[in-house]
């Protein structure tokens, strides 16, 4: 049972085929679409050290969000965090190092932050 | 900085509540008009949009200071359909919206455009065959007036194409310097093509450290830079 003040967004049951909602989202026109994404809000400046791991919340939103992730990451991990079919296998990692991760992102944000503006009364 | 691209550390900001739901858009033709309204609307319906100040509010004190949780839409390149599309939409509903154009491309004239676009990652549609493609500075002057201008290189640059203190100049300090002389205010935020973080100790991650920017703007997080 999910707490009831959830966001939406977050209330929403996470993709059964996470595999298969990552090829959807290879397969969207990124080029015109809105590109949801949770992405983290880090401090990096120097002696702050709140880059280091904080500790958990108590907010159900922040536990949910995690939960989700976890689901979408060990999906893909266990599936070895496939490279689109068309992707050479040599090809450069232009995101500096964070394409897996940045997988798990855009699956996670595209199925539950993504806006589904059919559904509004 | 390099722990940004961690899952261990993403699942942890996430468990401590600090992140920050954000939706990019590169081209809003007139052609998805409608569409891009209609999602507008729908996260205006569920989400506050985030200003600079906010995101400096919760670094410091962990609160947004919002009534619902907020949502930052961005729009990358500099596409003339921001202007005309974009830009309507966001003011008719009330939000506010960051923007990030390569500098560059704001000088391009109408009849280069296509070119530049095709040197320079920048995408065009084929449902809109006629230029202009790209914005003017007039146009980002009265972008900034309403909404957030930030920083995204001179020509759409990877930080591993910036490697010398002449690249350094043109794709970092003068981006920031024209978008500061236009807008009377430092941009809040950077970012390289592709999203990559600026990493200490190379050339293109220390000039953005260095900058005065207070977010380096990536793929997996917003990161707090300077102060």
């Amino acid at each position: 049972m999910l707490p009831a003040d959830l966001p939406d967004d977050l209330a929403t049951e996470p993709a059964r085929d996470v595999l298969a909602a990552l090829a959807s989202c290879r397969a969207a026109d990124l080029e015109r679409e809105g590109i949801a994404m949770y992405v983290a809000v880090v401090d990096a400046r120097p002696g702050r050290g709140s880059s280091d791991q904080p500790g958990a919340s108590s907010r159900p939103a922040d536990t949910r969000l995690a939960e989700l992730f976890d689901h979408y990451h060990d999906a893909l991990a266990r599936a070895g965090f496939p490279r689109p079919a068309h992707e050479p296998p040599d090809a450069p990692d232009l995101t500096g190092g964070g394409r897996e991760l940045i997988d798990v992102l855009v699956v996670l944000s595209d199925h539950h932050l993504h806006a589904r503006p059919q559904e509004v009364s | 900085m390099s722990g940004v691209l961690e899952p261990a550390r993403q699942r942890a900001a996430f468990a401590a509540g600090r992140y920050v739901r954000v939706v990019n858009w590169h081209n809003t033709p007139a052609t998805d008009r409608s569409t891009l309204r209609a999602e507008l609307a729908w996260y205006a319906a569920r989400f506050d949009p985030v200003l600079p100040e906010h995101l400096d509010r919760f670094v410091e004190t962990g609160d947004w200071g919002l009534e619902r949780p907020g949502f930052v839409p961005c729009f990358y390149d500099a596409y003339r359909n921001h202007v005309t599309v974009a830009v309507p939409a966001l003011e008719e509903l009330g939000l506010t919206g960051w923007f990030l154009p390569p500098t560059g491309a704001l000088d391009v004239p109408h009849e280069q455009q296509r070119d530049y676009a095709a040197a320079h990652a920048i995408d065009l549609l084929p449902d809109e065959p006629d230029g202009p493609w790209l914005m003017t500075w007039d146009d980002l002057a009265r972008i900034a007036e309403r909404h957030v201008v930030a920083a995204h290189t001179a020509h759409h640059t990877g930080a591993d194409e910036i490697l010398t203190a002449e690249d350094v100049e043109r794709e970092v300090h003068e981006p920031v310097r024209l978008i500061t002389e236009l807008t009377g205010t430092v941009p809040p935020a950077f970012a390289f093509l592709h999203g990559t973080v600026p990493v200490p100790g190379t050339v293109a991650g220390d000039a953005v450290l260095a900058s005065g920017v207070r977010y380096a703007v990536t793929n997996t997080a917003y990161v707090r830079i300077a102060d």
